[in-house]
């Protein structure tokens, strides 16, 4: 049986999501892939609790108990911690600084000096040093992974890396923010303001307390600079994406785009001549990227040789980011056994 | 079937509309938009429609012979149009040199408006239809409404196809 060794640092939603994946589905791994997923480290910000196959039930109960992992562990940074435990990937799931890309960037850092593979659902690093991430990754011969930061659930690098190895993708669009795509839909079928549409999203746990980041476009340009470094190789940062949110957007607005025929989305856009967009656009209602409602994300790839290709899924909750996460220590997993 | 636009005065009363779109179903023309706007007791009306060059001659020819009908300019028309939407101080910040400034970029012209205003303290919405001859002219329109919604701090909120191109 292979076995990999997971250090989690980052026990928030997504993280928490994880444990829940792991308790419901560890066993169902190991009889169907042969694929035995060890728990040797969990950090959160206050702490690191180390062993040899932690249970992530009982991680779950000790978070949720106490807080925090250092009451049964101990008071140490990650990245110290890091270096005392043998693990196979971390896995970085601490929130997103888009201006330093921190505490992450230093995580993943430390875990490529070390030779060991990484896993993310944290956009901050990548939208600010993917270059850098990716060169000291390939000079370590180590495997980075980042499905979760664009659209959760929605696969877009792996379908891109694995399954259209023969065309090159000429751009890509689409809504990348299922918050923001929520708030759109419900001012547009309840004739609410901007502001009664994130108070219902923060009601319903879809928007978060400061929802800045998702309603002023950030998010979705963390995103876009993913993708066109990814998947369309244009070596980029967040200083380089022209960017508009949503927070001008009027009811009175909505309701004109209707009649004449648009949805009003925020569409984030990268090409391969270094285009990198987001702001809202008027979008015909036979686009499928307008039909896109509530907390849905679409991306829409025009390639050289495949024509159009649509990707659609759940952008966001904690077990859809949990189970693209997943995914990406398992394609870790399977090919570091065949690479030997 | 190429595309013309036709800009004629008529008098606001029943009947006068139909009096210049019949002539052109009969010529086999096809009405692609129409605007009309009232002002005082006449009415402006700005159709585009496409035919084949011959019947848009034909057609030219009719309608010149009604009468109460003033004909401003009938040509080949508009390639395109595009919607697009401003948010903010719209009213205030003189509305009418904001259309004026995009009719003034050589190919492309402004011919619908609706304009909400929910509250007169608050920020208003509006909706403009721009027809534009070529692409050179929606560059330079898209160029001329930036420059503008820059210059009044209103948003602007262009279709996804105007976004992709230019």
């Amino acid at each position: 049986m292979r076995v990999v060794r997971l250090f989690v640092v980052g026990l928030g939603a997504v993280g928490q999501g994880l444990m829940r994946l792991l308790k419901k589905k560890r066993e169902q791994y190991a009889r169907e892939l042969g694929l035995r997923v060890e728990l040797v480290g969990v950090a959160d910000s206050r702490g690191v609790w180390t062993g040899e196959d932690l249970d992530p039930e009982e991680v779950l109960r000790v978070k949720s108990e106490h807080g925090t992992v250092a009451e049964v562990g101990e008071e140490v940074e990650a990245v110290q911690a890091m270096e005392d435990v043998e693990f196979d990937v971390l896995v970085e799931l601490t929130p997103t600084d888009i201006e330093t890309g921190e505490p992450g960037l230093s995580h993943i850092m430390k875990a490529i000096e070390l030779g060991r593979h990484v896993v993310t659902a944290n956009k901050g690093p990548l939208a600010v040093a993917y270059g850098e991430i990716m060169r000291a990754a390939e000079e370590n011969g180590v495997m980075i992974r980042y499905e979760a930061t664009a659209g959760g659930a929605m696969p877009v690098f792996n379908l891109v890396r694995e399954t259209l190895k023969s065309v090159d993708v000429l751009s890509i669009e689409g809504v990348l923010n299922g918050t923001v795509n929520y708030v759109l839909t419900r001012m547009e079928s309840e004739g609410i303001s901007l502001d009664d549409a994130i108070a219902d999203a923060q009601s319903r746990g879809i928007a978060e307390a400061d929802p800045s980041m998702d309603i002023e476009g950030w998010d979705t340009a963390c995103k876009i600079v993913i993708l066109a470094n990814s998947i369309l190789d244009v070596p980029c940062t967040i200083d380089d994406v022209d960017v508009t949110g949503i927070e001008d957007i009027t009811p009175e607005a909505i309701r004109i785009a209707n009649e004449r025929g648009y949805r009003i989305k925020l569409v984030g856009r990268a090409d391969r001549d270094g285009n990198l967009v987001v702001r809202p656009c008027l979008v015909p209602k036979s686009d499928p990227i307008a039909r896109v409602r509530g907390v849905m994300n679409v991306v829409r790839l025009e390639t050289d040789v495949a024509g159009t290709i649509y990707v659609s899924g759940r952008g966001a909750g904690p077990l859809e980011t949990a189970s693209a996460v997943m995914s990406d220590i398992i394609s870790i997993a399977e090919r570091a056994s065949r690479e030997g | 079937m190429k595309r013309f636009e036709l800009d004629v005065v008529l008098p606001d009363k029943p009947g006068q509309l139909v009096k210049i779109l019949e002539p052109l179903s009969e010529v086999g023309g096809n009405v692609i938009s129409i605007s009309h706007s009232r002002d005082g007791d006449r009415a402006r009306v700005h159709v585009v429609f496409e035919a084949d060059e011959e019947a848009a001659e034909e057609y030219s020819r009719r309608i010149s012979e009604l009468e109460d009908v003033k004909i401003l300019r009938f040509g080949r028309g508009p390639g395109h149009e595009m919607e697009v939407i401003l948010i903010g101080h719209i009213v205030d910040t003189d509305i009418k040199d904001t259309i004026d400034r995009v009719n003034a970029v050589e190919g492309v012209q402004v011919v619908d408006v609706d304009l909400e205003m929910p509250d007169p303290e608050k920020r208003s919405s509006a909706g403009f239809t721009v027809i534009y001859e070529d692409e050179e002219a929606l560059r330079e329109a898209v160029k001329v409404i930036e420059e503008i919604a820059e210059e009044k701090d209103l948003t602007v909120i262009f279709p996804m196809e105007v976004v992709r191109c230019v």
